[in-house]
């Protein structure tokens, strides 16, 4: 979410700045490689386990840590865009 | 939202009457005028229709040049070969504004007519915004990330419109309807920065709509090409994009080189243009055009990307044009 670092409100207050990811921006299908894990789940009846959230958690720490394989600078701060990553690259040459 | 008045116009001389009234604003697909009258940016008591004028969405050829009326949606001008074949630069922009129910309803003279997109001006606890009639500007101190890094004063907000920019790489010119008629003016010269009048971005006053625009034949079946950065691939402004239109093959005779997004109008990088006339399209020419198309920018405080994206952009460009 970006902040207005003077005035400390958010500009991102509706969804043409607060941009989600559309259909053109997830990868095509043919590199997607899906692996089916079926070891139940205790909690859920009979050891159902919901996939609408885990989903969600993995690929912002992923893509940090290819970022950083790529150039060797952590970025803390998502979602991790081009103008963030051309900064800490200058950042990183200073 | 407020109460209005809807009147709906048979002709252009009728539109420009009705919007002669005190808080009049013109309508066509209303893609930009809803959104500014349901956040009450701008006050608004009379909306005139401009749908309702016979005849003024043609796409044609005419005494050498090309001319579009300005109720052309911008979906037709995306799909129409003439445009395709005699200015691709703005069937590039065409496709790539918004997304495909905002190009069915939108129209170029809205395009061309739409306020800016900045997240102060549009959001509605700003009033005190230079734009909207006060006078401060949240950008230079703020998040200045969409802002303008060209000739920017007082407002930083930035030219928005895709068709703008390849129209103004085109050499294109406006046709203007007002109370005293009609005139003509060329691209770079309808669009006006904060320098000149920072409430509008544009000549037109309150009674004057759009009623053409005019490609000229010194630009028709040149190689042209319109580019756009944006977060996403779809939907998003442009936080830069470029025009580029070249006469002459392999030595270049001469080109015009117009930046979206990174200045309140379309930017020409006149810079790079004088450069490459009688130039060819070498690896060195193309990044040393682009190293010079970003001269003169002075970036705000979170903005510096767009400095190297314009340099980017221009280069990218050239070397598809070359290719």
């Amino acid at each position: 979410m970006k902040f207005d670092p003077e005035q400390k409100f958010s500009v991102q207050w509706n969804w043409e700045n607060y941009a989600m990811p559309t259909v053109l921006e997830t990868p095509k299908w043919a590199d997607v490689q899906p692996f089916i894990v079926e070891p139940g789940d205790a909690i859920g009846p009979y050891g159902a386990k919901g996939v609408g959230e885990p989903p969600t958690s993995p690929p912002a720490p992923a893509i940090a840590n290819a970022i950083y394989n790529a150039i060797g600078v952590r970025i803390h701060d998502a979602p991790l865009t081009r103008d963030k990553v051309l900064a800490a690259i200058a950042q990183m040459k200073r | 939202m407020k109460r209005f008045e809807h009147l709906n116009a048979g002709s252009v001389d009728e539109a420009v009457k009705l919007l002669s009234a005190q808080n009049a604003r013109a309508i066509a697909g209303g893609t930009d005028l809803l959104g500014v009258m349901k956040d009450q940016l701008l006050p608004t008591d009379r909306v005139v229709n401009l749908k309702t004028i016979p005849g003024l969405d043609y796409i044609k050829e005419e005494s050498g040049e090309l001319r579009i009326g300005a109720l052309a949606k911008i979906a037709d001008i995306a799909a129409s070969g003439v445009v395709a074949q005699k200015a691709p630069a703005l069937t590039n922009a065409a496709l790539l504004v918004a997304s495909p129910q905002i190009r069915n309803m939108g129209t170029l003279g809205g395009n061309l007519a739409q306020k800016v997109r900045c997240w102060y001006f549009r959001d509605v606890d700003r009033a005190d915004c230079y734009k909207r009639g006060g006078g401060f500007c949240y950008a230079v101190l703020g998040a200045s990330d969409l802002h303008a890094i060209f000739d920017g004063a007082a407002c930083f907000a930035v030219q928005p419109s895709d068709t703008a920019t390849a129209l103004s790489a085109l050499g294109a010119s406006i046709v203007v309807a007002g109370p005293g008629g009609q005139k003509t003016v060329g691209v770079d010269d309808f669009f006006i920065g904060p320098h000149t009048d920072y409430t509008r971005e544009t000549v037109l006053a309150q009674d004057e709509i759009i009623t053409e625009v005019r490609i000229p034949a010194s630009a028709l079946g040149q190689p042209s090409l319109f580019i756009k950065a944006a977060p996403r691939k779809s939907i998003d402004f442009a936080r830069g994009s470029v025009a580029v239109l070249l006469v002459g093959s392999p030595l270049i005779q001469s080109a015009r080189i117009s930046l979206g997004g990174v200045a309140p109008t379309p930017h020409r990088a006149t810079e790079a243009e004088s450069y490459l006339a009688g130039k060819r399209l070498t690896a060195d020419v193309i990044g040393q055009a682009g190293t010079l198309a970003a001269n003169g920018a002075q970036p705000l405080a979170s903005n510096d990307y767009k400095v190297q994206l314009v340099q980017g952009l221009v280069r990218s460009a050239l070397t598809r044009l070359a290719g």
